[in-house]
């Protein structure tokens, strides 16, 4: 398999994933898509480096949260979940937003970008893309029971801060 | 599902034990409303990735990603295409060399009282007839061509000088 054959058969498929990965922490299509794309040129560039990877899609995934915390980074102010252009964006593209409470959304928003690389990644691969544990394991490069205690604190800590949230909202 | 069954299920997600089937049939049964407060975080959660599970990159973006890889290819191109360039030049001068070499050696090789005889043989008529009558004319020509060789050969040789000149400046910069 030639570079260009790895990277049309193997990453570029990845896509959608990186996307909905992006889209969880960003929370804005267009800005999500943008990184996607920054990411597969920037994966495109290391193409040297391919050869000692072992898997591919843990690669892509770790690389797109840490644009992704770059991203926030450098432009704090425009990735306000509140404003109004994201919300109308995400209400179009995601029946299920409009149920769901901004506020919360917007405090689930920001626990996701400060978890840990591993429970970001294990959370995510569990709840958007549903892989089973195993697969997950096997994605990170962790044992079985990491994974599961990852997804345990992920999902501990954002419903802790929901609840602490809710209580402030009272 | 009672509270109790709920709770049970609800603390397995939080530990990270439920199967995916589980979790659906906690989803299920978080959609049906009339909810004990107590599972609105957790129900708020579930909801969060449920809203990007469809979401899929634009139409044409596969495309877009290629069409940027391979412009990124050229500039590569254009450098190594530099040096092939300076390849063909030296080649062809070396080639053109070769080949006005050989004829001016095979024109010498050939006495003179086997021309006749040479020249009755048809395949060969092309081949040895001469281009200068006058011995004085063809040495001119040869020198000429010679000459322009030896002037390019001369060019290429100043370029190189200049360019170790430069290199040796940059080592003794560099041994300072």
């Amino acid at each position: 398999m030639n570079l260009t054959q790895i990277f049309t058969e193997r990453i570029l498929p990845l896509k959608d994933t990186l996307l909905r990965l992006a889209f969880s922490m960003v929370r804005q299509a267009e800005e999500a898509e943008d990184i996607v794309q920054d990411v597969l040129l920037k994966i495109w560039d290391k193409r040297d480096e391919w050869i000692k990877l072992h898997n591919y899609e843990g690669y892509c995934m770790a690389m797109t949260r840490n644009l992704c915390i770059d991203k926030i980074r450098k432009n704090k102010q425009s990735f306000q979940p509140l404003d109004n252009i994201s919300e109308l964006q995400t209400a179009d593209k995601n029946p299920y937003e409009s149920a769901v409470n901004k506020e919360a959304i917007g405090c689930i928003q920001s626990s996701m970008q400060q978890l840990p690389e591993m429970q970001f990644l294990a959370i995510q691969l569990r709840e958007t893309e549903g892989k089973s544990y195993q697969e997950i394991a096997t994605l990170l490069g962790i044992s079985l029971e990491q994974v599961k205690v990852n997804i345990h604190r992920a999902r501990t800590t954002i419903k802790q801060q929901l609840i602490k949230q809710l209580n402030h909202g009272l | 599902m009672d509270y109790n069954e709920i709770k049970i299920l609800a603390d397995k997600y939080l530990a990270g034990e439920t199967s995916l089937e589980e979790e659906q049939l906690l989803k299920r049964y978080f959609a049906q409303g009339n909810l004990s407060a107590d599972f609105e975080a957790i129900k708020t959660l579930m909801e969060y990735f449920s809203s990007e599970k469809e979401m899929i990159t634009s139409e044409g973006f596969e495309e877009k990603i290629l069409s940027k890889i391979d412009e990124e290819r050229k500039p590569v191109k254009i450098f190594k295409l530099y040096w092939l360039r300076v390849a063909a030049a030296v080649l062809l001068l070396v080639g053109a060399a070769g080949i006005i070499y050989k004829s001016v050696e095979r024109n010498k090789i050939v006495p003179e009282q086997n021309i006749a005889q040479i020249i009755q043989a048809d395949n060969f008529q092309t081949e040895i007839k001469d281009t200068y009558d006058n011995p004085e004319d063809a040495k001119k020509e040869v020198e000429r061509v010679l000459a322009l060789i030896s002037r390019h050969l001369n060019k290429g040789k100043n370029v190189a000088e200049k360019n170790i000149a430069k290199m040796d400046v940059l080592n003794k910069a560099l041994e300072n």
